[in-house]
Formats: C-alpha cells, sequence, structure tokens
C-alpha cells in the first residue's frame, strides 16, 4: 500500500481512491488553514484505504478539519485514524463524516478519533457522523476525548520521571500507536518532529 | 417455543377511530383571536393569556427548522388547534361517556387493571377526561393532575415554573405548544416522597387533523422519586396530522425522576416535541423514550445538569418503517461540576423507513470533571433503508472525560441462518434478532410496555422479509 501525504488541499477538495493507498494529513497543513475539508470518493471497486490525521494544537494554530469517506462502489473499505493533543487554550475541531451510497454494497468503513487533552482551557469539537443508505455494509465510528491519565502520571512519575517527562512519554505512546501503521518511514520521520515527539 | 405473531390482530384491534363528538371545536387555522378564545374558553388568568399570544407572535417570527426531517408538508392552516370533548373533567369512572370507554376498551386496559394503576390521566383528544387518583398519592401529598386544572387549582406553583425550563422562543414548536398548549399532565412529587408505583398517563388523537399540543409540567422535590409513564395509540388515518407537546421537568436537589414514552402514533402524523429537564445538586433524571409510528418524528429529550453531581440518562429506541422518518436523538448540557451522562440509542431501519441519531453533548468550562458515554447502535434490515448518525460533541472543558461509540449493520446471516436451522421462519429469526437488539432497553420498561412494545414490533415486522 502507498503512502500519500496530503501537503496541500486538493482540487474541488475530493481526492479520489482508484488504488489502495494510505493517506496521511501533513500536521503543517492542518495548523496553517482556517478550515481543511477532504472527501475521499471511493468510485472504483475493492480499493482500500486508510486516513491518517495526527495533530498537536498549541493557542496559536487551531486546527478545523473535515474529512468524507464517501463510498459510491461496491466492496470498498475504509478506515479514518485522527489522533489529537490539546495544549493550554488550543482548539479541536473536527468532523469525519462516513458516507454509504445505496450502489456501496458490502463496504466496511470506521473510523476512530481520540483526543487527548494535555493543557488547560481547551476546547473541542467532535462530529462524527455516519450516513448509511445500503444495508449490506459494516460501518462504525468511536470518538473520545479525555485528559491524560493521573494515575499514569504518577505512576512514571514513581519512577524517576518529572511531570514534563512522563506527559511527553504518554503523548509519544498515543501517537506511536498510529504513526506504527505508516508504511513509508520518511512520512513517519517527517511527522515526528511536527507533533513534538522527536528523537528517544 | 412461543409463537411470536401473537398480535396479529393488531389493526383490527387498534386501527380504529370512535365518532367525534365535541363540545366545542375552534375554526381551522390559527390567529390571535383563536389563541385568546382558546384562553377564554379555560377561563386562564390574564398572564396566561398574555403569554400565549407572546408565543404565538414568536411562533410566526421562527421560520420551519431546515434540519432534520421533511416538515414542508404541514399546512398549519389545515389544523384544529382545540377541540374541548366534554364539558368536566369526570370524576369516576361511571360518569366517563361511552364513547370513551369504548376506546380505552380497545386499547386494552383490564378494568381490574386500572384500579391499581397509581393514577389514569386519559387524554382524549384535548381534554383529560378521565383521572383518577388513588388515596395512597392524596395521602402523599402527591399532587396528578390535568395541566389545565393544575393552572386553576396551583396558580401560584404554576406560574413560578410553567416555561422555565422550555421557553416559548426556545423553538418554532415550542412556540406554537405555548401558543395553544390544551392538556398534559401536571406533576408534583412533595420533598422525600419515593412514588411506589408509575404515574400513567395515555395519550390518544382522535379527530382528523387534530393538532394534540399536550403541556407537562413535573416538579420532583428534593429527595423524592417517582417513575411517569406515558404510551400513545393513535388510529390510522389518511391526512396529516402535528403533534407537537412540551414537557417540563424540574429535578430538585437529591431527587430522581424517570419518564418513560412509548409512542405508536399513526402513519400520518407529524410528531415534533420539545422535552427536557434542569437537573439540580445531585438529582437524576432518565428518559427511556420509544419512538414507532408516525410520518417523521424530530425528538431530543435532553438534561441540562446545573448541579454539582447531577446525573442525566437517555435510553431510546426508535423503530422506522415504510415511509417513516424516526429523527431522536438526546441532549446532554453539563453546567456544573462532577456531573454526569449516558445515552443509549437503538435504531432499527426496515422498509424503506430511515431513522438518525442526532445529539449533542456539551461540556462548559465550569463543569469540572464531566463524564459522558453515548452508544448509538443501528440496524438496517434492508436495500431500501437508511441510517444515520450525527452526534455532537463540544467540550470546552479541559477535564472532561467523553466516550462516542456508534455502529451500524445488518442482522447477521449466520444468526438468522442458526435460528432458521432451529425451525424458525425468516420472518420468525429476524423478529427474535430485533428484539434481542433492542432487549436492554426494553428491559427497562414497566412489563405491561415491554410486552407491547415487542408485540408492535412483531407487528410492524410481518411483511417485512422474505
Amino acid at each position: 500500500m502507498r503512502t500519500i501525504l496530503i501537503d496541500k488541499i486538493p482540487s474541488k477538495n475530493i481526492i479520489e481512491v482508484s488504488s489502495s493507498a494510505q493517506y496521511v494529513f501533513d500536521p503543517k497543513l492542518l495548523k496553517g488553514q482556517d478550515v481543511v475539508e477532504v472527501e475521499f470518493l471511493f468510485n472504483t471497486p475493492g480499493v482500500t484505504s486508510e486516513i491518517i490525521a495526527l495533530y498537536s494544537c498549541d493557542e496559536l494554530s487551531p486546527v478545523k478539519l473535515r474529512t468524507s469517506a464517501r463510498h459510491v462502489a461496491r466492496s470498498t473499505s475504509c478506515n479514518t485514524v485522527v489522533r489529537a493533543v490539546l495544549r493550554d487554550n488550543s482548539l479541536s475541531d473536527y468532523l469525519g463524516k462516513i458516507k454509504i451510497e445505496k450502489t456501496a454494497i458490502d463496504t466496511s468503513s470506521f473510523l476512530d478519533d481520540a483526543v487527548l487533552v494535555v493543557g488547560k482551557g481547551t476546547h473541542t469539537r467532535s462530529d462524527p457522523i455516519l450516513e448509511i443508505e445500503a444495508n449490506e455494509v459494516k460501518a462504525s465510528h468511536g470518538s473520545t476525548t479525555g485528559r491524560v491519565d493521573e494515575s499514569m502520571l504518577y505512576y512514571l512519575e514513581s519512577r524517576g520521571l518529572t511531570r514534563n517527562e512522563a506527559e511527553g512519554l504518554i503523548v509519544r505512546g498515543f501517537f506511536e500507536s498510529v504513526l506504527g501503521n505508516i508504511k513509508e518511514a520518511s512520512v513517519k520521520n517527517y511527522l515526528e518532529p511536527l507533533l513534538g515527539i522527536g528523537e528517544k | 417455543m412461543q409463537d411470536i405473531k401473537l398480535n396479529s390482530n393488531y389493526k383490527s384491534k387498534y386501527g380504529f377511530n370512535v365518532k367525534e363528538d365535541f363540545v366545542f371545536k375552534t375554526p381551522k387555522g390559527l390567529n390571535e383571536d383563536i389563541v385568546s378564545q382558546i384562553s377564554a374558553m379555560k377561563h386562564e388568568p390574564e398572564w396566561m393569556r398574555e403569554l400565549r399570544l407572546k408565543a404565538y407572535s414568536i411562533f410566526l417570527s421562527k421560520p420551519n427548522p431546515t434540519w432534520g426531517g421533511d416538515l414542508s408538508k404541514i399546512n398549519y392552516d389545515d389544523i384544529y388547534y382545540y377541540l374541548k370533548p366534554a364539558d368536566k373533567e369526570e370524576k369516576s369512572w361511571d360518569d366517563v361517556p361511552q364513547g370513551v370507554k369504548d376506546t380505552f376498551e380497545r386499547l386494552g386496559i383490564p378494568q381490574a387493571e386500572r384500579e391499581h394503576l397509581a393514577g389514569v390521566k386519559a387524554q382524549f383528544d384535548s381534554e383529560v377526561i378521565y383521572g383518577s387518583l388513588m388515596a395512597e398519592l392524596e395521602e402523599q401529598g402527591v399532587i396528578f393532575l390535568g395541566t389545565d386544572d393544575a393552572l386553576k387549582k396551583y396558580p401560584e406553583i404554576f406560574e413560578q415554573y410553567f416555561g422555565t425550563v422550555i421557553p416559548a422562543a426556545d423553538n418554532k414548536f415550542a412556540a406554537l405548544n405555548t401558543a395553544v398548549w390544551s392538556g398534559g399532565s401536571f406533576v408534583y412529587i412533595p420533598k422525600g416522597i419515593h412514588v411506589k408505583r408509575p404515574l400513567q398517563a395515555y395519550f390518544r388523537i382522535n379527530a382528523m387533523n387534530m393538532g394534540q399540543f399536550e403541556r407537562t409540567l413535573i416538579i420532583a422535590d428534593e429527595g423524592s422519586y417517582a417513575h411517569y409513564v406515558e404510551g400513545c395509540t393513535a388510529p390510522v388515518y389518511s391526512k396529516d396530522s402535528l403533534h407537537s407537546a412540551v414537557v417540563e421537568v424540574i429535578v430538585k436537589p437529591g431527587a430522581r425522576f424517570r419518564y418513560t414514552t412509548i409512542q405508536n402514533w399513526s402513519n400520518d402524523v407529524y410528531n415534533l416535541v420539545t422535552k427536557r429537564a434542569r437537573v439540580e445538586k445531585n438529582g437524576v433524571m432518565e428518559w427511556v423514550d420509544g419512538n414507532l409510528g408516525s410520518r417523521l418524528t424530530m425528538k431530543y429529550p435532553s438534561c441540562y445538569l446545573v448541579g454539582e453531581g447531577a446525573h442525566g440518562e437517555v435510553l431510546s429506541i426508535a423503530y422506522a418503517g415504510k415511509h417513516q422518518h424516526q429523527d431522536a436523538g438526546a441532549k446532554m448540557v453539563h453546567l456544573a461540576p462532577n456531573t454526569s451522562s449516558t445515552i443509549i440509542s437503538k435504531s432499527v431501519s426496515v422498509l424503506g423507513g430511515r431513522s438518525s441519531y442526532r445529539g449533542l453533548v456539551s461540556v462548559t468550562p465550569t463543569a469540572n470533571n464531566a463524564k459522558c458515554r453515548v452508544e448509538c447502535d443501528a440496524l438496517i434490515l434492508d436495500a431500501e433503508s437508511a441510517s444515520d448518525t450525527y452526534p455532537t460533541m463540544k467540550i470546552d472543558n479541559d477535564t472532561a472525560q467523553i466516550e462516542h461509540e456508534a455502529t451500524v449493520s445488518k442482522v447477521g446471516e449466520e444468526k438468522l441462518f442458526y435460528l432458521m436451522s432451529r425451525g424458525l421462519t425468516e420472518a420468525e429469526a429476524m423478529g427474535l434478532v430485533v428484539s434481542g437488539f433492542i432487549e436492554p432497553i426494553v428491559k427497562e420498561l414497566p412489563l405491561e410496555y415491554a410486552v407491547e412494545l415487542n408485540r408492535l414490533i412483531e407487528l410492524e415486522m410481518e411483511g417485512s422479509v422474505g
């Protein structure tokens, strides 16, 4: 599966998924634009894709992201994974839609969106949306927002880490589980410093 | 194995209408004169008449909502807004007119059971016709009355709370209801009182093109507990009918209130209802909501968690059959620290029906350590049907813990195959799977409602497969 970095908004905000691929949003694009809106159009039968958005928000760079997986052809599948870390006074606004048209039988489409709150005074908007017109399908979404677990921090601190180091490690683990799925090493290496989780 | 087509005579049993017999009926449509006339007919105090007129102007100023279902077919000028079927509220069962009795007979409420009901407020068109309260409730100081009556008997409580949870300007249909409301229940549970048996109300729409605008106001005082149940069985009509109720619940500190609704409107009813509870410190509010029937339902029971430690819960089932759109959901607004909420929604779409979950979870900056869990499961039974999920989460607090999960699926072939290999027909197998799917909510219902709901689903399932 190819890995494609989305570093600019595609024309007409549509990416046609014509062969199986992994799409990774460039965190710089997400932070640099007011709103980033991309529709992934599944018009070719049998294609599989992964959509990955990882970002860390701070006060100066709110992220507003809208993705849509629109299934038209049969037997396509899509997995959307979004991971956001919120630092002080930041905003993450994510709308993730799965749209399965009547013609798209045998579709599987999933969306998994998690927001980890690290800072104070944060704001989250989450709109995971399902619009399902066919019945031979599997579709689901999950969305969570929560603070860094105090007991995890306590455990790490009791092992001699400072609070900052402990938090950094948890944030790293939070992104790592998705970064590990990125097939192309150069994309992975590009993302790590942008997420504030550089060298180990 | 029990025969699951228990209720195949359902339509002939419930699909009927009794001859209309009205003492008073306003002309079709709505204007300021009609609003004033309704108020005058009810001998209401001046403040209520003014409130109605103000609400009417708000109703006119607001456009139909453009989201949710298709409301363009509602003709507000083709509806009777007020009907008065009998002169006074009947005092005992013997005084209830025969036609009304017949209706209840067909609704299947056994006489013996009636006497055990904590109190029956049966809404036959716009007025509470029959109401009986058990002595036990009276002794406890519980007030369970028709809303019109309550306004006369307890004007102070009424004026203090009416419209405080859902003001007329909240939305177009809340404004309409405030302008023309009639009937509904008024419940007051005094401090520390636990009402053991559910308080029950039955609602019916019986007149052609009759809009029903009941208004329910419930106050659960500190530390009290009660369970209110309403069920609806509307006769089948071909013309569109509008039902737009408003239900306000105030849960005082430490109180717990459960509100259960099972609705089965006929397929031509627009059911546009505003239900909201204000939950104070350590209070618990539970909405159990079953939506069947109607052409379009738009209903989002909500809890405003205003006191520390308040808890809100919504359990909802939506069943969208042929030509039906169930746009149902829930709203949880966390306004105080340590508040928690749960939403569990199950929907079934069949024969071209569409069910939508539309929800809101909001956590304000003052609501530290709020917790919320939302679970939505949808079942699509055939290729013509559809399902949507629109949960909105708006979290302005950095200590909130929010989880949302939704799945959409069809009935598994292997489940059907297994059941059919045990000798069930496909329809029976499908019925069993659907019953199992909604079971987590059905088990929260009082027994007779659980039985009725299962029967309704079986009836609806007939002819949906094979």
